[in-house]
C-alpha cells in the first residue's frame, strides 16, 4: 500500500527574493519542470522535503500491517504476490528517503523522527487488518487511492520526484490488480467469504474517504502546494473522481456501502447503509456522508487504533537493526569474526 | 502472527547511534533486453559498490524484467546545467589510450536518463564537451561517468528470475480480472472504471 498524501504544510513565500520568486512561478505556470541544480524558494525545497518525507514514512509503515500476513496468505501464489508487494513498498520508501535526501534531511534523523513521533506517515496505515479480506481491500481500496493520487503527482514540477512517482507507479499497478482480483475472487466465493469481505470493506471504506485528505481550503489553488506544482489535484476532486470509480463498482460487486461506527480497536460495532451514496441525477456525481473529521484529526494526533503498535514495530526494526548497521561502520561486515 | 509481533515491546531507553555517514549514494540503471540502451532506474544507499550491487539486483531487477544493470558512486558523475537552450560543446577527437566515459543523456526535464555511447578523452571537461557535441544536440541534460568506476552485474546472471514471474506484475492479473468483473458487470461499467487504470503497464 502507499500514498502520497497531504501533510498540513504553512508555506510562507514572503520572505523569498520576489524577483526570482516571480520568475520560478512563471517558469511553473508555463509547465517547466523543475531540477535540483535550478534555483527554487527554499519554502518549496523544505515543502517537497516535507512531502517525500511523510510519503517514504507512509511507504515503509505501510508495509507493516500487510507484511504481518505473509505467513498466513491462503495460497503459494498469494504468498508470493505479497511479499513482492511488501518489497516493493519498502523499496518506494527507500527511493523517496533519497529524494528527501537531497533535499536536504539526511536518512538516519528521517528513520529516527518517524520512530520517536516527530514525523508522521499516512493516516490510513493506523487501522487494523484483522482478517485476510482487509489485505484484499488495502490492496483494492487503499492502493487504488494512492495510483489515483499518485498518477497526478506525476504530473508535478520537481524532476526526481517525478521520476520516482513514474517508477512507483507502475508498480501501484500490480499492487491494484493483485487487490482487485482477490477482491473478485472473495466476492465470488461462498457466503462465508463474501461476508468476511463486507466487513473488512466496511472497515475499509472510512479511511479511504479520508485518505485524500481533509476538505480543501476554496483558494487552494492559489496556495503554494498547487501553484507550485507539488500537487495538482485538490483533495475534494480526487475524493470525487474516487467515490465515482469505486461507490459502483462495490454495488455491482454485491457490497453494501455503511456508515459505521468504531470502537478504539478500530473494529465496526455499528453500522447503516449510507442514503448519501448515490449518483447526483445531473452531474452523476456520487455522493457519500462526510466522514468523521475528529476522527481524522485525533489518529494524526497519534490516537488512530494502531498508531502506538505501527510505530513500536518500525522501533523495534530499527533496534534490531543496529548491530548490521554497527558492522557496516565499523567496516568489517565483510570479514569473518575474530578467531 | 509471530509470537514476537504479539508480545509488547521493550525498548532501550535510548535509539542505538545514527550511522548516516558510512552510507554511500549509488545510481542505478538497467537494461531491459541485451542490446538495448541503459536505462536510469533509481538510486539508492549502500555502504560499498558490492553491496549497492545485490541492492540494485533486488530491488530494480525485480521491479521489471531486466538482463543487466549498471551503477556507480554518485561523487563519480559529471553533468551539464539543466538547460533550456541547446547545450554548447566542443568535439574532440577519441584518444584510445585515455579514459572511456559512458554518456548518458536527459531528453526533457524530467526525464530519466538514458544510455547513448562512449567518449574517450582525458580529463572531466573535454570528455563533457565532447559528449555535448556528439550526443546532446536537443537534449536538456549531458551526464558522464568513468566506465571504470561503474559497477555492472556479471556476464549471463539471471536478474529477472526464469519462473513465471506473472504474479508481480498487473498484466499477471489482467485476464483472470477482467473475466471475473464479466460475470459482475456490465462491459461500459467496466470499461468506465477501468479509466483510471495506469493503462500501459497492462
Ligand atoms: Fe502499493
Ligand atoms: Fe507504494
Amino acid at each position: 500500500m502507499s500514498g502520497a498524501a497531504n501533510p498540513v504544510m504553512n508555506i510562507d513565500p514572503s520572505l523569498e527574493d520576489q524577483d526570482k520568486l516571480a520568475e520560478f512561478e512563471q517558469r511553473i505556470a508555463d509547465g517547466v519542470l523543475i531540477e535540483p541544480g535550478d534555483w527554487m524558494p527554499d519554502a518549496y525545497r523544505i515543502g517537497m522535503l516535507k512531502m517525500a518525507e511523510h510519503h517514504a514514512n507512509s511507504e515503509i509503515i505501510g508495509a507493516l500491517p500487510e507484511g504481518e500476513w505473509i505467513t498466513r496468505a491462503p495460497s503459494l501464489r498469494r504468498k508470493l504476490a505479497l511479499t513482492a508487494k511488501v518489497q516493493d513498498e519498502v523499496g518506494h520508501g527507500q527511493m523517496l528517503y533519497r529524494v528527501s535526501q537531497d533535499l536536504g534531511k539526511p536518512r538516519e534523523e528521517m528513520l529516527r523522527d518517524l520512530i520517536t513521533g516527530k514525523t508522521k506517515y499516512h493516516n490510513c496505515f493506523n487501522y487494523p487488518a484483522p482478517t485476510w479480506a482487509d489485505i484484499a481491500m488495502i490492496q483494492w481500496l487503499i492502493d487504488g487511492a494512492a495510483i489515483m493520487n499518485q498518477k497526478t503527482l506525476a504530473d508535478g514540477a520537481f524532476g526526481p520526484y517525478v521520476r520516482t512517482m513514474h517508477r512507483i507507479n507502475m508498480e501501484e499497478a500490480f499492487h491494484f490488480k493483485s487487490g482487485e482480483d482477490m477482491v473478485l475472487t472473495l466476492m465470488s466465493g461462498t457466503k462465508k467469504q463474501k461476508a468476511m469481505t463486507q466487513e473488512a470493506f466496511d472497515r475499509w471504506w472510512g479511511p479511504s474517504i479520508m485518505f485524500f485528505g481533509p476538505h480543501d481550503k476554496p483558494n487552494c489553488e492559489q496556495l503554494p502546494p498547487m501553484k507550485w506544482r507539488m500537487k495538482t489535484e485538490s483533495n475534494d476532486s480526487l475524493r470525487q473522481r474516487f467515490l465515482n470509480r469505486f461507490a459502483p463498482a462495490a454495488l455491482d460487486l454485491g457490497l453494501l456501502i455503511h456508515v459505521c461506527e468504531k470502537d478504539e480497536e478500530g473494529m465496526v460495532t455499528s453500522k447503516k447503509v449510507d442514503e448519501a451514496c448515490v449518483p447526483d441525477d445531473t452531474t452523476g456525481n456520487w455522493g457519500v456522508t462526510d466522514p468523521d473529521w475528529d476522527e481524522f484529526f485525533r489518529v494524526i494526533r497519534g490516537n488512530g487504533p494502531c498508531n502506538a503498535h505501527r510505530v513500536a514495530l518500525r522501533r523495534f526494526s530499527y533496534e534490531q537493526g543496529a548491530w548490521v548497521r554497527r558492522a557496516i561502520a565499523s567496516g568489517t561486515s565483510s570479514l569473518p569474526p575474530a578467531a | 502472527m509471530s509470537k514476537i509481533r504479539e508480545q509488547g515491546f521493550t525498548f532501550a531507553d535510548e535509539l542505538p547511534p545514527a550511522t548516516d555517514s558510512v552510507v554511500g549514494h549509488y545510481v542505478v540503471y538497467t537494461q531491459k533486453k541485451e542490446g538495448a540502451p541503459h536505462r536510469y532506474a533509481g538510486w539508492l544507499n549502500a555502504p560499498d559498490i558490492d553491496m549497492a550491487t545485490q541492492y540494485a539486483c533486488e530491488h530494480y531487477g525485480q521491479d521489471e524484467s531486466c538482463v543487466n544493470i549498471w551503477l556507480h558512486d554518485r561523487s563519480r558523475m559529471h553533468e551539464t546545467p539543466v538547460s533550456d537552450t541547446p547545450l554548447p560543446g566542443e568535439d574532440a577527437p577519441d584518444d584510445p589510450g585515455a579514459t572511456a566515459w559512458t554518456v548518458f543523456t536527459q531528453k526533457r526535464r524530467g526525464d530519466i536518463h538514458v544510455e547513448q555511447g562512449q567518449v574517450q578523452l582525458g580529463d572531466e571537461k573535454t570528455a563533457l564537451s565532447a559528449a555535448v557535441a556528439r550526443f546532446g544536440q536537443g537534449m536538456t541534460q549531458v551526464r558522464i561517468v568513468p566506465r571504470d568506476s561503474m559497477a555492472s552485474t556479471e556476464v549471463d546472471r539471471v536478474i529477472w528470475r526464469t519462473h513465471d514471474q506473472g504474479y508481480r506484475l498487473a498484466k499477471g492479473y489482467s485476464k483472470s480480472v477482467r473475466a471475473k468483473w464479466d460475470a459482475f458487470r456490465k462491459t461500459e461499467d467496466i470499461e468506465e472504471y477501468r479509466k483510471d487504470d495506469i493503462e500501459n503497464h497492462f
